[in-house]
């Protein structure tokens, strides 16, 4: 029997070896669509709640990722419709790091370049509309396919598709933006 | 949209999937975890309850072992209801509960197994407070008593991980336990 199928019978532990899979995906995608940590663990938790609840409904393995991608995003929306959500992390700390990507080298220097882009995206994606975060964190940052996303948000192909160019044009406005507000770029 | 030294173009996708995952706090696992064994004892009395109704032989065999298993414990101090003990009255009870294993104590002796057929009486009761009483000052022939009005199965755990304060139970301690209905 395998650990999905354990798990979909109750068994605690399979279900855990479940969640440590997962997790990560749960608190990232929660991170990024909220935009601060702490709405992200209350989500992490409610939503581990809900899989352990209704793994049985879950029809097949393969599809355990985008399904629980689903009950994430769906957490999510409906704190934020709920107007529970907490303030996005401030992107006047974010906006400090800057991008001097042009002087890119190789070894630690870059690793420390690339951690402090890194950073400086995530401020930006905290400046788009929920649900323009939720497009770009599913398909740019976790990698589920336009029909997995699709799926998830419950909306046709060609929408998201449309969407999520609007999302990154949108995204790529705010970064040249705090590019300009960089004294180190000026 | 950026150049690197070599002019490379990088897209925002290619930036994007390059983003590193943050770790889950520290203890949030553990805490989904427990939250987790909760509700698993939830379903399993709820299932339990749905059995019981679903066969009277079955019930039958089960109030019966319930009256025989009740009748067999010692007689309650007169007023039928115990006193909720506070800390100081059972301070001869030194022994500390030290186990991390609480959950499975509770899981396998109170809620699945030996005690099922109180369950369907909590999941009916209203909301309110426990109390907690107990009888006898030896800790591997001690009676319980725990008088709940709230089918809040969370709360009853949180009082009886109070109870490890009032008495010092060990973990591998048999006890038995009465669940009572207050009208």
């Amino acid at each position: 029997m395998s650990l999905f199928e354990k798990a979909q019978k109750g068994d605690i532990s399979a279900f855990e070896q479940i969640l440590i899979q997962y997790e990560k995906l749960i608190y990232n995608l929660a991170r990024r669509v909220l935009g601060n940590n702490e709405d992200a663990e209350d989500v992490t938790q409610e939503v581990a709640l809900k899989i352990y609840r209704n793994l049985s409904s879950c029809r097949e393995e393969g599809l355990l990722k985008a399904w629980i991608a689903k009950i994430t995003h769906n957490a999510c929306m409906d704190l934020l419709r709920k107007g529970k959500g907490k303030q996005a992390d401030s992107l006047d700390v974010l906006g400090e790091i800057g991008t001097e990507v042009a002087e890119q080298s190789e070894g630690p220097e870059e690793l420390l370049v690339r951690k402090e882009l890194g950073e400086h995206l995530e401020g930006a994606l905290t400046q788009l509309p929920p649900n323009y975060r939720a497009l770009v964190a599913l398909r740019d940052i976790n990698g589920h396919s336009y029909e997995e996303v699709a799926e998830i948000l419950q909306l046709p192909v060609g929408t998201v598709k449309s969407r999520l160019h609007r999302a990154r044009s949108k995204l790529k406005a705010i970064l040249l933006e705090q590019n300009k507000g960089d004294p180190r770029h000026n | 949209m950026i150049d690197k030294d070599n002019n490379e173009m990088i897209s925002i996708e290619e930036l994007l999937a390059d983003l590193p995952d943050h770790d889950l706090p520290g203890g949030l696992r553990a805490k989904i975890m427990q939250d987790v064994r909760v509700v698993r004892r939830k379903k399993s009395a709820l299932q339990f309850v749905k059995s019981f109704g679903a066969g009277s032989a079955a019930v039958l065999v089960l109030v019966l072992w319930f009256v025989w298993w009740t009748s067999a414990l010692p007689e309650a101090p007169s007023g039928a209801e115990p006193a909720a003990f506070a800390s100081g009255e059972v301070s001869h009870l030194s022994r500390s509960w030290v186990g991390d294993d609480f959950n499975d104590f509770v899981t396998t002796t109170l809620w699945v197994e030996d005690f099922a057929p109180s369950i369907a009486e909590i999941e009916s009761l209203p909301e309110g407070t426990a109390t907690i009483a107990a009888e006898g000052d030896d800790p591997e022939q001690l009676v319980i008593t725990i008088q709940i009005t709230d089918d809040n199965f969370l709360l009853i755990q949180q009082t009886l991980q109070n109870m490890d304060i009032y008495l010092g139970i060990e973990p591998d301690t048999e006890i038995s336990i009465l669940l009572i209905k207050i009208q």
